[in-house]
């Protein structure tokens, strides 16, 4: 057992925070607790092409696709310290952890060279059709069609809570090829430009800060077959391979301990900090941080050593998720009414907070696969095959 | 960074496996408790196999003494390994026998103290400085706490130096964690057994969503628990990250007793039943250096406000 770090990986960790130091736009200044969202994309956009010209926006892909095969800790402090910084990559770290992998695991040669390049130069948006009105967590009951029309598909339907969807330029699109009754085997992925005529969307009123949920509407929306992603009614095996890449925990406890320090900060300005009752509630959620933070790394570790993903995944994400909702009850706690007004750290956190345990899949979902994962105890008679939904969702920050 | 095991660690692990197999388990607790007694025989041969005096040993270390004490609490082993092979080594002082008592201030002349029974010596964290204390007469009292627990009258008082009491406490709660983990996971062992035997409105507990969820939630706790207890002892026990360990431990040792309890129904209220030799040792553990609130206070004023001296001590 070893915790530290290795030379090697603290030389690339303050590579990476020079590199941050110098190209944060002056003017960002994102509270920590916030979600992504598409208002701060002029400047998301910017840094995230000077990363990919740095070769750091994609390194653990391939080197023929513009990666360097960096190591899975690498990876790990790269997220760690976008996330100490706000995430300014935005809305890349999807094509960059899992529609990139999936490309590159499923997309025939002309898809590659026209999808990749710009994933890798960091100027392009995707965003993600999965879920539905009536699809959440039950993935495989999505019933968005696609029907064949010679050497075309026409998309009829609805999907939901579609984050990026006002700036994406694609989207990764799961769509029903065969009958309802075939649930994930009647699948399909289809690679689709937003602006093909047809595809309507609406944002979403929502309360989680400046974060945008989307609806997106397909009438009639013609696809040629040549944006298929790998084979019909194959679509299953693209998500859950797309969807593994994204396992490895996102480093929410990076989020959680600088609201704490703020707080923290909050709390000695309005001379509480020394009571004991303020210090032992940010201690219990500090604590709750930190245990994150190793599940998270027992993941990145599993990854590294190169064994098949385990339940230790979503072990990490429970305990991630009831971490982030500690914070946010001790912030909301200590700031009381200074809290409520709009903007400020308690607000934001609280509001943000709602949604930690719906993206990327919901808390359920990740309870019921330690159960069945890493307890081994059978499927509930309560829930779908736990396979319907391993992991992913819309919301991500 | 590596999280797992190495060989040597998994090799220590069997050795000290091999023997709480043949030594340790719910039968000979349930023995030594009903007589108030103290695993003498079992303590010697962790010593005679070298397991106590890990800590100082430059070939093993305290992050497998630390481990050893974990898998003694797993298989209820009444042995004060916390003490004799992690807090008085950290604290300079190799070679003590018999059961050592752990204990802070305040307390008064008649403050029971876990393994007194018998006890030579207790340790106590005051002011500054841990105190070795030499016990003169020690009275037995009454407990279902699943440890021996006595009143000391005191004889001698050897000071340990500056500096000695925080250390002692940043130990101490390291062992805590691994501790309260180790039993925590015995309970978990027990409550799976459970659920997949019992059947209720015609299939097995384990089916149940409800349940599912709420030991998923527990395991994870756990787990985050034991986490941080191995990086605690790795680091050296600085007190920021012991207090952590400790602050999460104790959380989850709280759930894990009240969830096993709850979900055992009534067959765990039982003596019969195995499990309360886990859960009270665990409730126990929970309240010691500090118990939920103190470690929870020291987390906190040791990230943000180190000048500040500990609730502990």
């Amino acid at each position: 057992m070893d915790f530290a770090w290795s030379e090697e990986e603290e030389r690339f960790r303050s590579e990476l925070e020079r590199f941050v130091v110098e190209h944060l736009p002056q003017e960002w200044d994102r509270p920590p607790g916030s979600l992504g969202s598409s208002v701060w994309s002029p400047a998301t956009g910017a840094f995230a092409v000077a990363l990919a010209q740095r070769g750091l926006l994609v390194p653990s892909w391939p080197k023929e696709y513009g990666g360097n095969a960096a190591s899975s800790w690498q990876q790990q402090i790269l997220a760690e310290v976008m996330w100490a910084n706000g995430e300014p990559r935005g809305p890349q770290y999807m094509n960059v952890n899992w529609i990139g992998p999936a490309l590159i695991g499923f997309g025939t040669e002309e898809q590659r060279d026209q999808f990749l390049p710009p994933m890798a130069a960091g100027s392009v948006v995707w965003c993600q059709g999965f879920s539905e009105p009536d699809a959440g967590s039950d993935l495989a009951s999505i019933r968005t069609r696609a029907e064949r029309d010679g050497a075309s598909y026409i998309v009829n339907g609805r999907k939901i809570w579609t984050s990026y969807a006002d700036t994406a330029q694609f989207c990764f699109l799961l769509v029903r090829t065969g009958t309802e009754a075939e649930r994930h085997r009647g699948l399909t992925v289809l690679l689709v430009p937003m602006e093909t005529p047809g595809i309507e969307v609406r944002k979403i009123p929502a309360i989680v800060g400046d974060h945008a949920f989307h609806e997106l509407t397909f009438s009639d929306v013609v696809v040629p077959e040549s944006a298929r992603l790998g084979v019909e009614n194959g679509g299953w095996a693209v998500v859950l391979r797309a969807l593994a890449n994204e396992r490895v925990g996102l480093p929410r406890y990076i989020r959680g301990e600088q609201v704490l320090d703020l707080v923290a900060d909050w709390a000695e300005k309005a001379g509480l900090l020394e009571q004991d009752r303020v210090l032992a509630l940010l201690g219990e959620a500090f604590a709750a941080c930190e245990a994150a933070r190793l599940l998270v790394y027992r993941v990145v570790d599993e990854r590294a050593k190169g064994r098949p993903p385990s339940g230790l995944a979503n072990v990490a994400r429970v305990a991630a998720v009831e971490a982030e909702r500690m914070v946010a009850d001790a912030t909301v706690e200590l700031m009381g009414e200074e809290g409520m007004v709009s903007g400020r750290l308690a607000d934001v956190q609280h509001r943000n907070s709602l949604a930690v345990g719906l993206a990327g899949g919901t808390f359920e979902v990740q309870l019921n696969l330690v159960a069945q994962l890493v307890l081994d105890l059978p499927r509930s008679d309560s829930g779908r095959p736990p396979a319907s939904r391993v992991d992913g969702g819309e919301v991500t920050a | 960074m590596n999280l797992e095991l190495t060989d040597q660690q998994q090799m220590i692990s069997e050795g000290v496996r091999t023997i709480l197999e043949r030594m340790a388990g719910p039968e000979r607790c349930r023995f030594l408790l009903e007589e108030s007694a103290y695993d003498t025989a079992l303590e010697e041969v962790l010593r005679e196999q070298g397991y106590l005096g890990m800590f100082s040993d430059p070939e093993v270390g305290p992050l497998e003494a630390v481990l050893m004490v974990e898998q003694v609490a797993r298989a209820l082993g009444t042995v004060a390994t916390a003490a004799l092979a992690v807090v008085a080594p950290a604290l300079g002082i190799s070679d003590m026998h018999g059961p050592v008592g752990l204990s802070l201030l305040p307390r008064s002349d008649d403050s029971p103290v876990r393994f007194a029974t018998v006890s030579g010596t207790i340790l106590v964290a005051e002011q500054d400085e841990a105190i070795l204390y030499g016990v003169d007469a020690a009275r037995s009292l009454p407990s279902s706490w699943g440890y021996p627990i006595a009143q000391v009258d005191i004889s001698s008082r050897r000071p340990l130096g500056v500096g000695s009491a925080d250390r002692m406490v940043a130990w101490w709660r390291v062992t805590i964690a691994a501790e309260i983990v180790g039993n925590a996971s015995a309970c978990l062992d027990v409550l799976l057994g459970h659920l997949k035997e019992r059947q209720q409105f015609g299939r097995s507990l384990a089916t149940f969503q409800a349940l599912q969820h709420r030991l998923a939630l527990l395991f994870v706790q756990i787990e985050g628990a034991r986490w941080l207890a191995y990086r605690a002892a790795w680091s050296g026990a600085p007190s920021a990250e012991a207090a952590l360990a400790a602050a999460q431990s104790v959380a989850a040792g709280r759930r894990t007793v009240r969830e096993c309890h709850q979900i055992c129904g009534a067959l765990g209220l039982t003596t019969e039943f195995d499990l309360h030799m886990w859960t009270m040792r665990i409730r126990a553990l929970c309240a010691e250096a500090g118990g939920l609130f103190g470690t929870q206070v020291d987390a906190g004023r040791l990230r943000w406000r180190p000048s500040g001296s500990l609730a502990a001590t």
